[in-house]
């Protein structure tokens, strides 16, 4: 009892303390905004690109589209100005502001927007937000922007964390808190003992990390084992997600911009056999985008991109970029309006 | 489900006030036994159906053995070809399914649903364990058997206990079971210093040193010293992890009524390896001991004089830790792991520093203590590389010190570790030196509970020991 006493007495005292130093010196606000915070400054190389040059079509993607889709060529095969926004280690919400913050303030705005994606990346508005992944999220994004902001975290928290995120400061500033404690313990010792500094300490562990280094199979278990978000039972449910997702932010935009819409879903060799549950998930997304008379372009199946085209699981190789580039071009003359 | 995640909290805090408010022993028995169904079939509910119809079947087998006393070899050896052949299909499927395809294929049959990859049901080795004991203290004739079902299937599934132990015997949680339980504040103020251990070791230590070891691991070829500053670190990882599992289990039990067994007492201070696994996973170690170590020795010894001395001596512990090695996983590291240690322990004993070796001088302590301890880093280091191979190609042909970049990336590893195993040791310190309920206590407490709320959130929730 007694002991118990006297440890709440230091937890007030320790984390009371703890709070006026967050607040002095990260000045989050109290209650704290939930969700991470991006700040004013929104990047405006799409629009301006846009607005620069006649583009007919705009497409977006992660990786996959920079490995499988040759735009240049498609562009001669189309007859159509296309520009290509290819982010690697993006998903739905970096698309959606992209569209939301660049695309759709254009003042010369695109005919269609094509979008390349794979699996249930499109109702998974909380895939690859966080961590590393926020750096290019906060470049497209507004502080301001509550959809994106509720979509993309606050949904996600459970009840306590939201209390705790709010009325906490210890708690809602961690990540900074976790930043500074990192940077003492990763570049005091390399600078100490190897007069290595911070910059030189980064380019070390980019050195030492880099995907060339990696052992073949371990990086492959790894990128499953992230991947893995993509097939739980809830991501898998698509009636469960879709509400909560971008994907209606994405339609109303298009729609209300007079941008023509397309989903393309790319062929990968991720599995010997599909996880339960993504098959039904891909027909309830088909019918929902035919309800709303938007094409799908479904090539996860299409025999004529063969094992010998990819250069690993996911992306195709030079070959196969040119054979998926044909097979795109064709898929798209009669849906293009 | 998972002790660190929200799920579990909703389903703690319900759990405990019903069981709280049942008061009579029946109902709280029959809702803990319900709630521990709840809790292993969370993730895969199929797996429930396993951990049941196996505790079924156990139970049964043991009520046959206590009526048939004659038949009860037989009883004994069927329950061990139910355990051990469930244990050894979920467990080493995988590892000879390439294997067994590789060989239909050869033969000419059409094998590809031989690949099907099986999903380890977690618990399934610490549950089997659990049932073993029992069933071999029924035929022994140490332990009478359970007639309550409903007792029996909760001293299995028992849900702090169910996915990584610690593996209590039925002598000691059984009777706790039948007995009436009365909430008393103790239970309480034994719980929460535990649980604010278990969150600290989890959140703070394991889940963050885990992120620098994992990269380190995944390298092709590692450096010699970045290949052992990543041991080092998965040597602090593997006990933070695992201790505050253990310590969060002990934490639940507590609140629940229940005493349960400490797994842990210092490992790292080991200064034999017999020491070692004294003090490490210790309901496991005692049950290799009780369940194969002395019947192995004492059937050897039987046989003294037409078997060579050696013999009676090292069979033992080599085949006890191997049977160790190959419990931990599927795969060559695991076995050569528990190897290590069966031939540290014969060379230990014919060096005359077995179980009760003490040494003479507090030089010699330190001495055997950083010998032993270096001999632990390298048993995780085989036990944490990711093939047998990879740790030949890193001991044969990788290079010491390596570029610039490579000593810079060691330098980190090394110093997170050191950062993040002080605390520990500072506990360590604090343990030995002050009262459990000091003000020095008190703040450090404090002190890892803000720190938890630092590091939450930060990195996977799973345990490591949930694997084996």
């Amino acid at each position: 009892m007694k002991a118990f006493r006297r440890y709440v007495l230091f937890l007030l005292i320790l984390s009371g303390g703890l709070s006026v130093y967050v607040q002095a010196r990260y000045q989050p606000g109290y209650p704290r905004a939930l969700g991470l915070q991006p700040d004013a400054f929104v990047r405006q190389t799409v629009r301006r690109v846009l607005e620069q040059t006649p583009t007919q079509i705009v497409m977006l993607g992660d990786s996959l589209l920079q490995a499988d889709v040759d735009a240049a060529v498609l562009s001669t095969a189309l007859g159509v100005e296309i520009y290509s926004v290819r982010a690697s280690g993006s998903a739905s919400a970096l698309w959606y502001l992209v569209l939301e913050n660049n695309i759709v303030e254009a003042e010369r705005k695109p005919r269609a927007l094509i979008m390349l994606f794979r699996d249930t990346m499109l109702t998974l508005p909380g895939y690859r937000v966080h961590g590393s992944y926020f750096i290019p999220i906060d470049e497209y994004a507004a502080p301001d922007d509550l959809v994106f902001i509720e979509r993309a975290y606050v949904n996600r928290m459970n009840p306590l964390e939201k209390l705790a995120e709010a009325y906490l400061p210890v708690y809602g500033a961690r990540l900074d808190l976790r930043k500074s404690l990192d940077a003492g313990i990763r570049y005091t010792p390399p600078r100490l003992f190897l007069q290595c500094d911070a910059a030189c300490t980064n380019g070390a562990m980019d050195a030492v990390f880099r995907a060339a280094n990696l052992e073949a199979n371990l990086l492959a278990e790894a990128v499953a084992s992230a991947e893995a978000y993509l097939y739980t039972p809830r991501a898998l449910d698509f009636d469960a997600s879709v509400d909560d997702s971008f994907l209606p932010e994405i339609v109303r935009l298009c729609r209300e911009n007079g941008i023509q819409l397309i989903f393309v879903r790319a062929r990968t060799l991720r599995f010997d056999s599909e996880p339960p549950g993504l098959k039904t998930y891909m027909d309830d997304l088909a019918s929902y985008l035919d309800e709303r008379g938007i094409p799908f372009l479904d090539f996860s199946r299409d025999e004529r991109l063969v094992p010998a085209l990819f250069a690993d699981n996911l992306h195709l190789n030079e070959a196969g970029r040119i054979v998926f580039t044909e097979i795109l071009a064709e898929a798209l003359k009669p849906v293009l309006k | 489900m998972i002790f660190t995640t929200y799920d579990f909290l909703i389903f703690f805090l319900i759990v405990f006030v019903l069981y709280w408010l049942a008061r009579r022993t029946a109902w709280q028995n029959v809702l803990l036994l319900a709630a521990s169904y709840v809790f292993y079939a969370w993730a895969h509910p199929w797996y429930a159906l396993l951990l049941g119809l196996s505790t079924l079947a156990d139970y049964g087998l043991a009520l046959a053995i206590a009526r048939n006393r004659a038949r009860s070899r037989t009883f004994v050896a069927l329950s061990l070809i139910l355990n051990v052949g469930v244990l050894a299909f979920f467990k080493y499927y995988n590892f000879f399914s390439g294997s067994l395809f590789g060989l239909l294929s050869g033969l000419g049959l059409q094998a590809d649903f031989v690949l099907v990859r099986i999903l380890l049901p977690a618990g399934l080795s610490f549950y089997t364990l659990k049932k073993l004991a029992y069933l071999l203290d029924v035929s022994r004739g140490t332990l009478e058997p359970a007639r309550d079902l409903v007792a029996f299937g909760l001293y299995v599934s028992f849900f702090p206990q169910v996915t990584a132990g610690p593996m209590d015997r039925a002598q000691k949680l059984l009777p706790q079971i039948q007995s009436p339980r009365v909430w008393k504040a103790e239970y309480f103020y034994s719980a929460w210093p535990l649980l604010v251990m278990g969150f600290f070791k989890k959140f703070v230590v394991a889940d963050t040193i885990k992120t620098i070891v994992d990269r380190v691991f995944s390298l092709g070829e590692p450096t010699i010293l970045l290949a052992v500053s990543a041991a080092l670190g998965f040597t602090l990882q593997i006990l933070a992890d695992f201790s505050a599992y253990t310590d969060l289990s002990r934490a639940v039990a507590y609140l629940l009524g229940f005493d349960t067994s400490e797994n842990f007492k210092s490992p790292y201070l080991s200064l034999t390896p017999t020491d070692f696994w004294n003090r490490w996973h210790i309901t496991l170690s005692t049950w290799l001991r009780d369940y194969i170590f002395f019947p192995l020795r004492r059937a050897l010894l039987r046989r003294q004089g037409r078997l060579p001395d050696w013999l009676i001596q090292s069979a033992p512990p080599l085949v006890t830790m191997l049977v160790s090695g190959i419990w931990h996983g599927a795969g060559w590291t695991f076995v050569l792991w528990g190897l290590w240690y069966g031939v540290l322990i014969v060379v230990y004993q014919s060096l005359g520093m077995g179980g009760n070796w003490k040494p003479s001088s507090k030089v010699k302590t330190f001495a055997a203590w950083l010998v032993m301890f270096v001999f632990i880093v390298f048993g995780w280091l085989l036990f944490r590389a990711p093939s047998l191979d990879w740790m030949v190609n890193v001991l044969s042909s990788g290079s010491l010190l390596g570029t610039l970049e490579e000593q810079a990336v060691a330098l980190i590893v090394l110093s997170m570790t050191a950062f993040y195993a002080a605390p520990l040791a500072l506990k360590w310190w604090m343990d030995r030196r002050l009262a459990p309920d000091s003000y020095v206590h008190a703040l450090y407490y404090a002190a890892a509970t803000v720190a938890m709320l630092v590091y939450l959130n930060s990195s996977s929730p799973d345990f490591i020991y949930f694997q084996f």
